[in-house]
């Protein structure tokens, strides 16, 4: 078995890595702690490269369409986004940072309000799916309606008061059958996670060093 | 999109179930309209898991600090305003020292907003930032950097948001890892996000947590309440309306009620409406589906 | 003055994002960018404040000095433009992978295998027992219905069909507190509408 050093290098480290914190767990209050420890520190220091990449595609992408002769509106959205990003980061750098009070109306006021309005879509779609889904086709829709019925009606703050019976039946599904559900699927999950953890550890799930 | 005139369907009850999206839309809007602009006051009914995260933020001991980490993020704003106001008006009227923690690079500006419409209420005045709480920045990893905050918590923020450091701030003197923490609230616009601090807080490190989700997410919270790590459960802005209700501190949450109640029935009358059709046409055809 | 102004520009913006409801148009399209740029900007702002707090400054005075090392670990991602070297992108990555699994899996046994069985059974014995019957039946199905390694036929195939009904059980109060959760923003939506035109 010849040793590519591409593949088996990153997988030698992550077994490496999760065997620290397996040993860890059985033997705390040891050397390896530190070690675990500051490999946590070092998680959130390479996870705040993750946003720089993502932040460098962007940008990557939108200079690519500055450089697009025939399409005109992509060359303006483009400006537009160096126009907002270069203005986020110049009121940061110059204006109070970004506990500042530019900063913070820039940002709560264009994408807080952006970011918040692109739900309001579903305003118009998901009541409509539930229109044309929730129909009593089978018994499986039976039971997702009536529970998903009484649970919508049980969000209204004000019908369980009206109507006490709704609020005695919604707690009674969230309680007994929906609990035992989501605890299967919770129990299948954490089996399943163990099992994906096992499989990386030993190197027999590809895709994971590809 | 599709013509919103044209509505499918042969005959009239064919028709009842052809209704486009927009129109279905444009209603429940107007009728949230109706109470927004005159309040009707129906009453407000409360959750037995709402109860218990109150009494357990008010059983919460007062040597120690309650660690509120929070995945909200401004985009989740209209459903996270009621209960994150609520929450801080809440712990500042029961003089419980609290720490705010962002897990997401939004979530410090959502905190920073609440505190700006919450130092302004009854409950906000009098209170010192630095001594009866603190907010910290952004903590990135997810669930692997809570460990991180429960054995070092001035490592894990050196500062806080505005870039104060740790050891000029009264509160965190008393606040250094997991000993010292009362209670963690943890809020999350993910139904699912509760696994993370139970796996971590909870099974580690035996601090109990109050769950801040998504509506809809008191499922899966449910799965570990009352005695599996969690204490109380608050839903949305369902349980920030209960909650304003149930610790005195009315704020939009009452107000949004009635309008949350009509937009409700409304869904749930359409979707009667639905079955109406399906099941009408149905035995129009002669029972063939 | 500034009020009025911040609401009629609010109002504005989400008019903008709902504008897709009549159909994709430039005025969604601009909403778009804006929000990306807003929230990629934001991201590198915080992050460069946590990168210089907690390893920039230790290097610097000499308290950490090897703090340098995931510094050089996370700048391996700029490896990932680069078709020759980009499999240098995998170590930050596996990093981040394994440190997460490392930290989560710790935690799996005893939250979410050990706790709930345990929880499952002591609902037999406190409370209600019709109801941790039912529990314990819709625990037991559930797992059932995820088995793939035997056909679901004969006593197994009703088993995970009661498996079935049990999950859409839980489904249904997911979907409704989605609903829930949008409704928020169209109640939003209307408030903005108020507030602009001072009603």
């Amino acid at each position: 078995m010849s040793f590519d050093y591409k593949r088996n290098v990153p997988q030698y480290l992550l077994t490496l890595i999760i065997l620290v914190f397996l040993i860890e767990f059985a033997l705390p209050e040891g050397p390896l702690t530190i070690v675990k420890n500051e490999l946590t520190l070092w998680l959130t220091l390479i996870a705040s490269f993750t946003f720089f990449i993502a932040a460098v595609t962007l940008i990557i992408r939108y200079a690519k369409n500055l450089t697009e002769k025939k399409n005109t509106i992509n060359i303006l959205y483009a400006i537009e986004f160096f126009v907002i990003f270069v203005a986020y980061i110049g009121i940061a750098l110059f204006a109070g940072g970004i506990s500042g009070d530019s900063y913070k109306w820039l940002y709560t006021t264009l994408h807080g309000n952006l970011s918040q309005a692109a739900w309001v879509l579903y305003v118009f779609l998901e009541p409509w799916a539930a229109y044309k889904a929730f129909q009593l086709r089978s018994k499986e829709s039976i039971i997702l309606a009536i529970t998903g019925l009484t649970y919508i009606l049980y969000l209204a703050p004000s019908i369980p008061a009206v109507v006490p019976a709704i609020g005695t039946f919604a707690n009674w599904i969230v309680n007994v059958p929906a609990k035992g559900g989501a605890r299967g699927a919770i129990i299948t999950m954490g089996v399943g996670a163990l099992l994906l953890a096992l499989r990386m550890l030993t190197g027999k799930e590809k895709g994971i060093v590809d | 999109m599709s013509d919103p005139l044209k509505i499918q369907g042969d005959t009239l009850i064919e028709k009842l179930g052809g209704l486009h999206w927009f129109w279905i839309g444009a209603i429940i809007l107007l009728l949230i309209f109706i109470p927004l602009l005159n309040p009707i006051g129906l009453p407000i009914s409360t959750t037995q898991w709402t109860l218990d995260a109150y009494q357990a933020i008010l059983d919460a001991p007062k040597d120690k600090i309650v660690v509120w980490e929070d995945e909200w993020s401004m985009g989740g704003l209209a459903e996270a305003e009621t209960g994150h106001t609520a929450l801080m008006r809440l712990l500042l009227k029961n003089d419980i020292r609290f720490v705010m923690v962002s897990l997401t690079p939004d979530t410090p500006l959502l905190h920073s907003y609440i505190t700006d419409i919450v130092t302004k209420t009854a409950e906000g005045r009098g209170k010192t930032y630095g001594i009866d709480w603190a907010q910290m920045g952004f903590l990135p990893g997810g669930e692997a950097s809570l460990p991180f905050m429960a054995e070092d918590f001035h490592g894990a923020f050196e500062a806080d948001f505005y870039g104060t450091p740790l050891s000029e701030l009264t509160i965190m003197d008393d606040l250094h890892g997991y000993e010292d923490i009362a209670l963690i609230i943890t809020g999350s616009s993910s139904q699912t996000w509760i696994e993370s601090p139970v796996r971590q807080w909870y099974v580690k490190y035996g601090v109990e947590i109050i769950s801040y989700t998504l509506t809809g997410g008191t499922v899966l919270s449910a799965t570990y309440w009352p005695d599996n790590g969690i204490l109380g459960i608050i839903e949305g802005s369902r349980g920030g309306s209960e909650l304003e209700f149930i610790a005195g501190v009315p704020g939009i949450g009452v107000a949004q009620s009635d309008a949350k109640t009509l937009a409700f029935l409304a869904t749930a009358a359409f979707i009667v409406l639905g079955n109406i059709s399906y099941f009408g046409s149905k035995f129009k055809r002669g029972g063939a589906s | 003055m500034a009020d009025a102004l911040t609401a009629w520009i609010v109002l504005a913006l989400w008019f903008m994002v709902a504008s897709w409801t009549y159909k994709d148009n430039p005025l969604f399209k601009i909403a778009t960018v804006a929000a990306v740029a807003g929230g990629a900007a934001n991201g590198v702002l915080v992050n460069i404040d946590n990168i210089y707090l907690k390893a920039l400054i230790p290097i610097m005075d000499g308290t950490k000095i090897w703090l340098i090392i995931p510094i050089i670990i996370g700048v391996m991602f700029v490896f990932v433009f680069n078709p020759r070297y980009k499999w240098l992108a995998r170590i930050p990555t596996i990093f981040l992978m394994g440190i997460s699994i490392g930290a989560m899996i710790t935690g799996v046994m005893s939250a979410q295998i050990i706790g709930q069985i345990a929880d499952t059974a002591s609902s037999l014995t406190g409370g209600n027992l019709l109801n941790g019957l039912i529990v314990l039946i819709a625990v037991v199905t559930a797992i059932l219905y995820f088995t793939y390694s035997k056909e679901q036929t004969g006593v197994l195939g009703n088993l995970t069909t009661l498996g079935r009904y049990f999950l859409m059980a839980s489904i249904g109060p997911y979907w409704a507190g989605e609903l829930a959760f949008h409704m928020s923003f169209g109640i939003k939506f209307v408030q903005i509408i108020i507030d602009a035109i001072g009603l």
